[in-house]
């Protein structure tokens, strides 16, 4: 499963990688490091997610780092980085979307089709 | 979530014209004899022994003074092979048309085939891929570009 990840991850300035489903359901998370406080717990996803219904792809710039989030056929994908310049990520993100579309990979996640 | 980047910048010493008198502080004096023009301020920190910010300090008085420029670091270009199997993989997604498409494409970032910054890859693979209609092609395209891109990142 890591394998359609990998890409990603392996991009420069990124720490980890959320993806979850269209209900906001956390379909699985890797992070290259620890953050400072457990960013599946701190912060109300499911609020955060609905409030982006319609949106395809947005980048929020914060002071030390960047969240990225790209709608994918699964549900959105969040990505959190350095602030570094995110051209790469966005090329690799999107054949992460594309393998997404895959129902043995679905499989794999765990996402009921 | 704080990571600090590196400080890749070098300074080198100035030959100071001007007869004005010169005051340096012990830290300035013992930054200017650590630069050699090739050590990164984080290098000249570690061997000086003084903090980052003290370190920083004294490099500003030794540039106000005149005494110490900073050199920026040369940006790496993506070698010229790199582009014929980038030209290669646009024809083969769209044959004779995409001939002067990277040129272009370069030209538009502004810059051209001798000097194209690596960082800039990925917007040029970006552009290229939506000149590309089939999705399937253009997502093969962005795929191999990825490849090299890494690879020259290992570089």
């Amino acid at each position: 499963m890591d394998r359609i990840f990998r890409d990603s991850l392996d991009v420069s300035g990124v720490r980890g990688i959320m993806l979850y489903t269209t209900d906001e359901k956390l379909v699985c998370s890797k992070f290259n490091r620890p953050l400072r406080s457990d960013p599946e717990k701190s912060v109300e996803w499911a609020l955060f997610l609905n409030s982006l219904k319609g949106v395809q792809e947005l980048e929020l710039l914060f002071e030390d780092g960047r969240l990225y989030v790209r709608k994918t056929v699964v549900g959105p994908l969040i990505v959190f980085m350095d602030l570094v310049p995110v051209s790469m990520l966005k090329l690799t993100t999107e054949i992460l979307a594309n393998s997404l579309d895959d129902r043995r990979i679905k499989k794999e996640l765990g996402i009921q089709t | 979530m704080n990571q600090k980047q590196p400080d890749k910048k070098t300074f080198r010493r100035v030959r100071r014209s001007g007869g004005n008198d010169l005051k340096l502080s012990g830290m300035a004096l013992n930054i200017l004899r650590e630069l050699d023009g090739e050590s990164s301020l984080d290098q000249i920190v570690l061997r000086s022994g003084l903090t980052h910010a003290e370190a920083q300090n004294a490099l500003a008085a030794l540039v106000k003074q005149g005494l110490v420029e900073a050199i920026e670091p040369a940006e790496p270009v993506v070698p010229a092979e790199i582009f014929s199997r980038i030209q290669s993989s646009i024809a083969k997604a769209l044959g004779p048309v995409g001939e002067f498409l990277l040129d272009e494409k370069m030209e538009d970032l502004g810059h051209s085939i001798e000097e194209f910054p690596i960082h800039l890859l990925p917007e040029l693979v970006e552009d290229i891929a939506q000149e590309i209609r089939r999705p399937e092609i253009s997502l093969s395209f962005k795929r191999q570009m990825i490849e090299l891109i890494r690879t020259l990142n290992r570089l």
